[in-house]
C-alpha cells in the first residue's frame, strides 16, 4: 500500500514568489506531481535573492528558491509566446491542480481565467492566490508578503510603546496564508474524490491573515480597544521578557523567560536561590507583579547575565517555560529540532549540499519528505513535454525553435 | 449547502495552542465537537474580553477560534468520563488534542488506545516540540516558540532585546500547520481507510515563518541579524518603514528593472507635487548595482539621502493619501494599518468579509468571515461559539444515546 498521500496526483504550478510555491510543496512533499513554470526571461524573483551559495547570485543559485520549489518539476515556458501558452494549456488539460498567484487581470489576459480554463477541464481545482483577492477595489494590489504584514496589522503590533513600530522579519503573512491556503486545497480535493467536481479557489492573503488577529478585531468592534505593541510584555505573565546570557558563539545571548503561574515563579525563585528582591510579599501574586514589572526585569536580567545561555534553559526548564534565543545556527544545533530531523540536506545541482526547511508535522504512515532539489531554470522541459504531455521530438523541436520552450541542462 | 468537510466528524480536544485547528474545519463544514473539562476549557480565562469584567463565556479569543463548534464537557481524569470519550472517538473521523505528550495516553486515550477501536481515526497531537525527542516535555509559550523557533533573533532595535510580536502567534502558526497535516491524513483514509498519528511542532512551524533566513550560515557564512527598521534586500539595507502624517507607512525600495519603474512612480509623485531636489532627478535607477552600491560607504549614504526625501514627504501625507497613490502608481508601498483600520477596510467590505454572527441578547456582532472563496463549497457561515456544556445533550443523549439518567448520573456526579 502506497505511503505518499498524493501518488498520481497531477500539479501544475504556474505561482511564483511565496504563498502559490509554498502551497504546492505540500502537495510535492507528500506525493504528487509538481511542474513548475519558470523562465530565464522572466524569472520569479525569489531567483535574484539571497542566500546564495557562496554569495555569489545567479538564476540557478538562489537556496530562497530553492526551498520553495523543492520535490518540484521546472519547465521553462514563455507566456508572451501564443505557442507557450498552448503548452500551458495543455498542461491545465493534464492537470488535478493548477495554482497561480498573478495579479487578477494577468490570467484573464492570456484566455486563461477559470471560467475559461474550465470549459478545458471541469474537474480540476484552481487556487488563485493573490494580495487581496480576485473581485473588490483594490484586486489589483500587487506587493510582497512584508507589505501585506503591514496592511494586516502585525508591524502595529510589534515593537516597543514608546517607539515607532518594527516590522516583522521577512514575509511574515506568506506563513499563515500557505497553510490556510494548503488546507482549502486539500478540502476541495476531498470534495472532488467524492462529487467529480472541481472549483476554483479565490484566497485573498489579506483575508486570511488577519485571522490570525480574529480576537483583536473582535475587542475592537466590541470595545473600541485597538491592541498594539507592548515590548515582550503580557497581561497574563510576570515576568515574560528577554534577557541577556554570556556571549554564544561570540557574539550576544539571550534567553526568554514566561512565568505563567504561581508554580513557575516558585520554581524560577528557588532556580535564582531565592533572594530577598523575589521573596518580597507583594511579588508572590501575578498582579503584584505586574506593578513591580521594570524592577522585576532589572533584578532577573542581572541574575542571567552571568549565565551561559544553554545551562541557564536547561536549568530552567521543564519547570520554567523558557528557551534559547536562537540564532539561525542556534536552529541548527538545538537537539530537539535535531531529533526531529527537520533540516535536510540535498545536494543541487549548482548550490550543492545546503540543508532545506523540511516538514512540521509527522504523519505515522504517510510521512511526506523531500524528493528531489529544486530545479535550474528549464531542467526539467523535456522530461515534462514527453513523458508527461506525450509530445515527439519533432513536436518539441518546433517549440524550441519558435523559443516557446526553455530546455537546459541534460 | 454544506462546506467541502460536510461529512466528517471532528472531536476537539485541545486548549488554546490547538483551537485554530478545529475552527479551520469547521469553517470548511465539519462537524467538529468540542470538549471541554467541567467549568470550562481554561483557554476561556484569557483575555482579550468582550466586557469590561473578565468572565469565561466573554473570552473573545475562545468566541473567534471555537466558533462553528458544537461544544460538550467532560472529565477527562474520571473513568466515567473516559468511557464516553471513547465511545464519541470509535464514529469520529478526526481527534485533535493539544495536550503535554503523554498526557491523554495516561488516561487510556493515546493514539494507540482509540485507533485499535476505530483504525480509520486520524488522531492529530499538536505539542511545543512535538510528541518524542529530548525537549517533548519542556514548557512553552507564545514568547519562548518566538525565541527557540528563530523569529525573536531576527525582530527588534539593536539597542534593546529581540522582541515579539505582541498578541500571541506561534501556537496558531502551528494549529494552522495542524490542519493541513490532519487534511492530508484524512485524505489517506478517503482513499484507504487508513487512519494515523499526525504529531505537529509548534517550534518547528515557528521555524519555517523565518523565511529565507535558515541557511544564510551555510551559505553565506553569516548569521542575520535583527535590523530595525530597515530591510535587507540582497545585501543591501534600506529604510522601510517611515512616519508619516497619521501614522506609519512601509515601502519597499528595490533594485532591478522592477525596482526602477516602483522607484519612479514613487518620485515621480514627490516631484509633481512638492519637487525633488536636483541631484535625485538625475539618478538612473534602471542602471543602479543595488547590492553592489549598498555594500559601499557611498552607497549606504546615498540611500540614507534618498530616505529623507521619501520620509519629508511622507510626513506631510496620511496613511490613506499615500495608499490611494501606491495603487494609482502602481509603487510598493503599505499602510501600518492598526486593527481599527483593518475593521474599516474598503477592500475587506467589498469582499464582505466581516459577517454578522448572532449573540442571543448581546445582538449581532460582526467577525472577520469566510477567508477564502470556494466557488462549489463556500465557507460555512457557522453560528458563534458554545456556551460551556451547551451541546451536552444534543451530543451525549441525542447522537451517542446516553439515556437522561444516565446523562443525570453523569452531571450529578461532576463528569460533564
Amino acid at each position: 500500500m502506497t505511503t505518499d498521500v498524493f501518488e498520481g496526483l497531477k500539479v501544475w504550478d504556474m505561482s511564483w514568489v511565496g504563498v502559490g510555491p509554498l502551497t504546492a510543496r505540500y502537495l510535492a512533499d507528500y506525493g504528487a506531481t509538481v511542474v513548475r513554470l519558470d523562465t530565464s526571461s522572466r524569472p520569479d524573483v525569489l531567483r535574484l535573492t539571497p542566500p546564495f551559495r557562496d554569495g555569489q547570485p545567479g538564476l540557478n543559485r538562489s537556496h530562497f528558491y530553492g526551498d520553495y520549489n523543492a520535490s518540484k518539476l521546472g519547465i521553462g515556458l514563455d507566456l508572451m509566446n501564443p505557442l507557450g501558452r498552448d503548452v500551458a494549456l495543455r498542461l491545465v488539460d493534464w492537470c488535478d491542480v493548477l495554482l497561480e498567484s498573478f495579479t487578477p487581470k494577468t490570467m484573464a489576459a492570456w484566455g486563461m481565467s477559470y471560467d475559461e480554463l474550465r470549459e478545458r477541464n471541469p474537474s480540476m481545482v484552481m487556487l488563485s492566490t493573490c494580495m487581496q483577492g480576485q473581485t473588490g477595489p483594490r484586486r489589483d494590489y500587487r506587493g510582497f508578503g512584508n507589505l501585506m504584514a503591514a496592511l494586516a496589522g502585525f508591524y502595529e503590533i510589534c515593537g516597543h510603546p514608546d517607539r515607532d513600530p518594527v516590522p516583522v522579519y521577512g514575509a511574515y503573512t506568506d506563513f499563515i496564508c500557505q497553510r490556510f491556503a494548503a488546507t482549502a486545497l486539500i478540502a476541495a480535493l476531498d470534495h472532488r474524490r467524492r462529487t467529480g467536481e472541481g472549483q476554483h479557489i479565490d484566497l485573498s492573503q489579506f483575508e486570511a491573515a488577519v485571522q490570525l488577529l480574529g480576537p483583536e478585531l473582535l475587542e475592537v468592534e466590541l470595545t473600541g480597544r485597538a491592541a498594539t505593541r507592548d515590548g515582550n510584555r503580557s497581561p497574563w505573565a510576570c515576568p515574560h521578557g528577554v534577557y541577556p546570557t554570556r556571549p554564544v558563539r561570540g557574539h550576544e545571548g539571550w534567553v526568554a523567560i514566561a512565568v505563567e503561574t504561581d508554580a513557575q515563579w516558585a520554581a524560577l525563585r528557588a532556580a535564582m536561590g531565592d533572594p530577598a528582591w523575589a521573596a518580597a510579599p507583594e511579588h508572590q501574586t501575578l498582579l503584584g507583579r505586574k506593578a513591580d514589572e521594570e524592577a522585576i526585569d532589572g533584578h532577573l536580567a542581572a541574575w542571567t547575565a552571568g549565565w551561559e545561555q544553554g545551562e541557564l534553559v536547561a536549568t530552567l526548564q521543564p519547570a520554567v517555560p523558557a528557551g534559547e534565543v536562537h540564532d539561525q545556527t542556534g536552529l541548527h544545533l538545538d537537539p530537539q529540532v535535531a531529533h526531529r530531523g527537520y533540516f535536510v540536506t540535498l545536494d543541487h545541482t549548482e548550490i550543492g549540499e545546503v540543508p532545506y526547511d523540511g516538514l512540521q508535522a509527522r504523519l505515522s504512515r504517510t510521512p511526506g519528505r523531500l524528493r528531489k532539489p529544486a530545479p535550474c531554470v528549464g531542467e526539467d522541459t523535456y522530461t515534462v513535454l514527453e513523458d508527461l504531455l506525450g509530445m515527439d521530438a519533432e513536436e518539441i523541436g518546433d517549440l524550441l525553435a519558435a523559443e516557446a520552450v526553455e530546455i537546459t541542462g541534460g | 449547502m454544506g462546506g467541502a468537510l460536510s461529512p466528517y466528524r471532528v472531536l476537539d480536544l485541545t486548549t488554546d495552542r490547538g483551537w485554530l485547528t478545529g475552527k479551520l474545519l469547521a469553517d470548511l463544514g465539519a462537524d467538529v465537537v468540542k470538549v471541554e473539562p467541567p467549568g470550562g476549557d481554561p483557554g476561556r480565562r484569557r483575555g482579550p474580553y468582550a466586557g469590561e469584567v473578565p468572565h469565561p463565556e466573554e473570552s473573545l479569543g475562545w468566541w473567534f477560534f471555537n466558533r462553528g463548534k458544537r461544544g460538550i464537557t467532560l472529565d477527562l481524569d474520571r473513568a466515567d468520563g473516559r468511557a464516553v470519550m471513547r465511545r464519541l472517538a470509535a464514529d469520529a473521523d478526526v481527534l485533535v488534542e493539544s495536550f503535554d505528550p503523554g498526557w491523554l495516553a495516561e488516561r487510556g486515550l493515546g493514539y494507540d488506545d482509540l485507533a485499535a477501536a476505530n483504525p480509520r481515526l486520524v488522531y492529530t497531537s499538536v505539542s511545543p516540540f512535538g510528541q518524542d525527542g529530548p525537549r517533548a516535555g519542556w514548557a512553552a509559550t507564545d514568547l519562548v516558540l518566538s525565541a527557540t523557533g528563530g523569529p525573536l533573533w531576527l525582530t527588534g532595535d539593536r539597542d534593546r532585546p529581540p522582541v515579539r510580536i505582541s498578541v500571541p502567534q506561534y501556537f496558531l502558526h502551528a494549529g494552522a500547520e495542524a490542519a493541513v497535516a490532519t487534511m492530508l491524513a484524512l485524505y489517506h483514509t478517503a482513499s484507504t481507510g487508513e487512519g494515523q498519528h499526525v504529531d505537529v511542532a509548534a517550534q518547528l512551524a515557528t521555524i519555517r515563518t523565518l523565511m529565507n533566513a535558515t541557511a544564510f550560515p551555510h551559505l553565506e557564512g553569516v548569521e542575520v541579524q535583527r535590523q530595525g527598521r530597515s530591510v535587507a534586500h540582497g545585501h543591501a539595507r534600506f529604510r522601510m518603514l517611515f512616519p508619516c502624517a497619521d501614522g506609519h507607512v512601509t515601502v519597499l525600495i528595490t533594485g532591478g528593472a522592477l525596482g526602477a519603474m516602483i522607484v519612479k512612480g514613487m518620485l515621480g509623485w514627490i516631484a509633481e507635487t512638492d519637487g525633488l531636489p536636483g541631484w535625485l532627478t538625475e539618478v538612473d535607477w534602471a542602471g543602479i548595482d543595488f547590492a553592489s552600491l549598498a555594500g559601499t560607504d557611498e552607497g549606504r549614504d546615498f540611500f540614507e539621502r534618498v530616505s529623507d526625501v521619501i520620509g519629508a514627504f511622507f510626513l506631510t501625507r496620511t496613511k490613506d493619501e499615500l495608499y490611494a497613490e501606491a495603487l494609482r502608481r502602481r509603487f510598493l508601498l503599505a499602510p501600518v494599518n492598526t486593527v481599527a483600520d483593518i475593521r474599516a477596510d474598503e477592500q475587506l467590505a467589498a469582499r464582505e468579509y466581516f459577517v454578522p454572527v448572532d449573540h442571543g441578547e448581546r445582538g449581532a456582532v460582526a467577525y472577520p468571515g469566510p477567508w477564502a472563496k470556494l466557488s462549489a463549497t463556500p465557507l460555512v457561515d457557522t453560528p458563534r461559539a458554545p456556551r460551556i456544556g451547551e451541546h451536552n445533550h444534543d451530543v451525549l443523549a441525542g447522537e451517542l444515546g446516553l439515556v437522561a439518567t444516565e446523562l443525570d448520573r453523569l452531571a450529578r456526579a461532576g463528569v460533564l
